[in-house]
């Protein structure tokens, strides 16, 4: 998994967003490291679409920012890809600070 | 509150972004441009409020980092999802002429003959390759153009057919060079296509 896909799940773990709150969320959890631009992120959503990991959603509560766009959200399968996907990815770090690439915890 | 230069060059800038949509594909653009542009006028919005031009410019900057990829990424990726076995006119090509020059030198058939007999190959490997993609074809269209090639391939599986058992009657050991010439880059064909498809399907990333 790419990592701005797997970003984008992260950002839709807390709940369902339209594109834009996506990209927003991305650059300001990776303090602007990772920036999505709108092309790849709809491209990438295309994708997590038909993998079936996200469903769109229509929010039919005012509540949310603008219901005029389209929502997403994790679906159940998506979820547990990205629960596997965390955990690869902190088993990755373990061995990293084993090998001493980072250094350990205290 | 945004100034006028702020303002205009958020619209300017919008305009710029629909002239760069437009080289996605279609399908593309009929699903995400409303919301593409939508989101770009946002992190133009945003972008100025906090940072002025300076700002819009690294949106620039980003958008087109990411453009030439992203639209190359795009295209092949509905290319495959429009003709998922469109690798296999590739493979065909390379098997086929093969076929023709076996036959030219082991037969000793004249090259206007062998190509007659590509023909009829392209013919068999069109309809099995219509036929596997049917198995993921739904549209009415598809379903027409696998009937008509069907039943092309089959008058000329016919044809070929009379004239083998013509052949046979003749002279048994040139019609099994001409029936190998047929069978082995069918097959050879045919079970390439479905390890690749095999294969491609295990390998199928999640992007």
């Amino acid at each position: 998994m790419s990592s701005a896909s797997f970003h984008i799940l992260l950002a839709l773990a807390g709940g369902a967003q339209h594109g834009y709150s996506i990209m927003r969320e991305i650059r300001e959890s990776t303090d602007g490291r990772i920036r999505v631009a709108p092309a790849t992120l709809y491209r990438l959503i295309g994708g997590l679409l038909r993998s079936e990991l996200i469903e769109e959603f229509e929010p039919g509560d005012p509540s949310y920012e603008d219901e005029r766009r389209k929502y997403y959200r994790l679906t159940t399968f998506g979820r547990r890809v990205l629960t596997e996907e965390t955990k690869r990815l902190v088993a990755t770090v373990e061995l990293a600070r084993e090998r001493r690439i980072i250094p350990r915890l205290s | 509150m945004i100034s006028r230069k702020h303002r205009g060059a958020r619209a300017l800038s919008v305009v710029a972004h629909d002239v760069l949509i437009r080289a996605y594909p279609a399908s593309f653009r009929a699903e995400y441009a409303n919301e593409m542009r939508w989101a770009f006028s946002h992190l133009c919005a945003d972008a100025i409020a906090s940072r002025g031009l300076a700002g819009l410019l690294e949106v620039w900057i980003d958008t087109l980092v990411d453009f030439p990829a992203s639209v190359i990424a795009t295209h092949r990726e509905r290319w495959q999802e429009r003709a998922p076995l469109s690798w296999a006119t590739p493979l065909m090509l390379t098997v086929l002429p093969v076929a023709v020059v076996a036959r030219t030198m082991v037969d000793g058939a004249d090259v206007a003959a062998s190509f007659l007999h590509l023909s009829s190959v392209a013919a068999y490997c069109g309809a099995i390759r219509l036929w596997l993609a049917m198995r993921g074809a739904t549209s009415a269209g598809q379903r027409i153009v696998f009937v008509i090639s069907c039943a092309a391939a089959s008058a000329t599986f016919l044809r070929d057919t009379r004239m083998c058992m013509d052949a046979l009657r003749q002279s048994p050991a040139s019609i099994a060079i001409g029936f190998a010439t047929i069978a082995v880059p069918v097959a050879a064909a045919l079970a390439s296509l479905r390890a690749a498809h095999a294969y491609l399907e295990v390998r199928k990333p999640i992007t």
